[in-house]
C-alpha cells in the first residue's frame, strides 16, 4: 500500500478507459462507505469532497483518487478504471501494476529507495527494547570483565609479594618405629650436656608434657609414654 | 574453590548499581564488593601444608582484604562506560 506523499505526485488525468462502469462502480462503492474511509480517501488523494462526486457524474477518475479508493476500501483499481469486471482485493501488485501502466515507474522506484532508507530509524519500539537490551548486555559484560581483572591482577601481586611460608613438616614418628634411645644418641654431641644440666624437677616436667601430649592424642606419643616409664622402672 | 565454576559466577547486578559503583557511589560499590566475594574468595585461596604434612587450601583473609580495598578503589576508574 502507499502513503500519501507518493498517491498526492500522481496526476489527475483520467485513466478510465470505460466512464459509465466507472461513474456506476465508484457512486456504488462511494454510498456504502463510512465517513472515516471516505475522510482516509481525501486525505490520501488530497483533494475535495467534490472532486469525488465529479467521477461519477463524468466517469472519469484520476490515477491517484483510484489508487486511494481501491486501496482503502480494498478493490481492485482495475475494476475502478473499467478495466476489470471482478471487484476482488487490492493487492500491492495491482497497484504497482496500474502505476506502470501509467508511466509512474520512475516514482514507484524512487518511492522503494526513501522507504528502505528510512527502514532503519523507523524501528519498532521492540527493536528499540532490543537494542537497549543488547548495550546493557555489553556494558555489564564489560564491568564484570573489568571487576575479574582487577581482582585477580591484584591477587596474583599479593600472593608473588607475600609468598606463602612453607609449613615444616612436623617430624612424626612412625607409630610402629620404636623411639631412638639408644646409649650412642644419647650421650652424642650437645645432648650429654643438655641431659647433664636438666634437674629433677626439669626432668618430672618433661614426663608431665609427654603423658599431656599422649592424653591430646598426639600421634607415637603413647608408645613413647609407656617406653619410658618401663624404663624408669626397670 | 574450583577457578572453572567462578568463570560462571553471576554477580547479579543491576546496571544502575554497576553505573552508580563507577560514579564513586559508596553504597554502590560496596554492593559491587559484596556481590563479588565469592569471587574474592576464590582469588585469595592459597594451599598450604597442614600439621599432618598434607597439602590443602585455605582462603587467606589477608588477601581478602587486600582484593576488597583494590577493587573498592578501582571501580571509580573503570572504562565500561556506564
Amino acid at each position: 500500500m502507499f502513503d500519501a506523499e507518493l498517491i498526492q505526485q500522481l496526476k489527475q488525468t483520467n485513466i478510465s478507459i470505460d466512464g459509465e462502469k466507472t461513474k456506476e462502480r465508484v457512486k456504488e462503492l462511494w454510498n456504502t462507505t463510512s465517513k472515516e474511509e471516505k475522510q482516509t480517501i481525501e486525505s490520501l488523494a488530497g483533494v475535495a469532497r467534490a472532486t469525488v462526486y465529479r467521477i461519477y457524474s463524468t466517469g472519469s477518475i484520476s490515477a491517484k483518487l483510484a489508487v486511494a479508493i481501491a486501496q482503502t476500501l480494498n478493490v481492485n483499481p482495475y475494476f475502478l478504471t473499467g478495466e476489470a469486471d471482478e471487484q476482488e482485493e487490492c493487492t500491492d501488485e495491482l497497484l504497482e501494476d496500474l502505476l506502470k501502466k501509467h508511466g509512474y515507474e520512475k516514482k514507484l522506484a524512487a518511492d522503494r529507495r526513501k522507504n528502505r532508507r528510512k527502514a532503519p530509524t523507523s524501528s519498532t519500539p521492540e527493536n528499540k527494547a532490543d537494542e537497549l537490551q543488547k548495550t546493557a548486555d555489553e556494558l555489564a559484560e564489560q564491568f564484570d570483565r573489568e571487576v575479574r581483572e582487577t581482582l585477580k591482577t591484584a591477587a596474583e601481586e599479593y600472593k608473588r609479594e607475600h609468598p606463602a611460608p612453607v609449613a615444616p613438616s612436623p617430624v612424626v614418628p612412625e607409630p610402629d618405629m620404636e623411639p631412638d634411645i639408644s646409649e650412642d644418641t644419647l650421650i652424642s654431641d650437645i645432648t650429654r650436656a643438655f641431659l647433664d644440666s636438666l634437674t629433677e624437677d626439669d626432668m618430672i616436667l618433661l614426663l608431665r608434657s609427654i603423658q599431656l601430649r599422649a592424653k591430646s592424642g598426639l600421634p607415637g606419643t603413647a608408645e613413647l609414654s609407656e617406653k619410658l616409664k618401663l624404663l624408669l622402672l626397670s | 574453590m574450583n577457578n572453572n565454576l567462578m568463570n560462571n559466577f553471576d554477580p547479579n547486578l543491576s546496571l544502575y548499581t554497576m553505573s552508580q559503583a563507577v560514579s564513586g557511589d559508596q553504597a554502590a560499590i560496596e554492593e559491587v564488593v559484596k556481590a563479588y566475594e565469592p569471587y574474592i574468595a576464590a582469588q585469595s585461596t592459597v594451599k598450604y601444608i597442614n600439621g599432618n604434612g598434607e597439602t590443602t587450601e585455605r582462603v587467606d583473609e589477608d588477601i581478602v582484604q587486600s582484593l576488597r580495598l583494590t577493587l573498592i578503589e578501582a571501580i571509580p576508574n573503570f572504562e565500561a562506560g556506564l
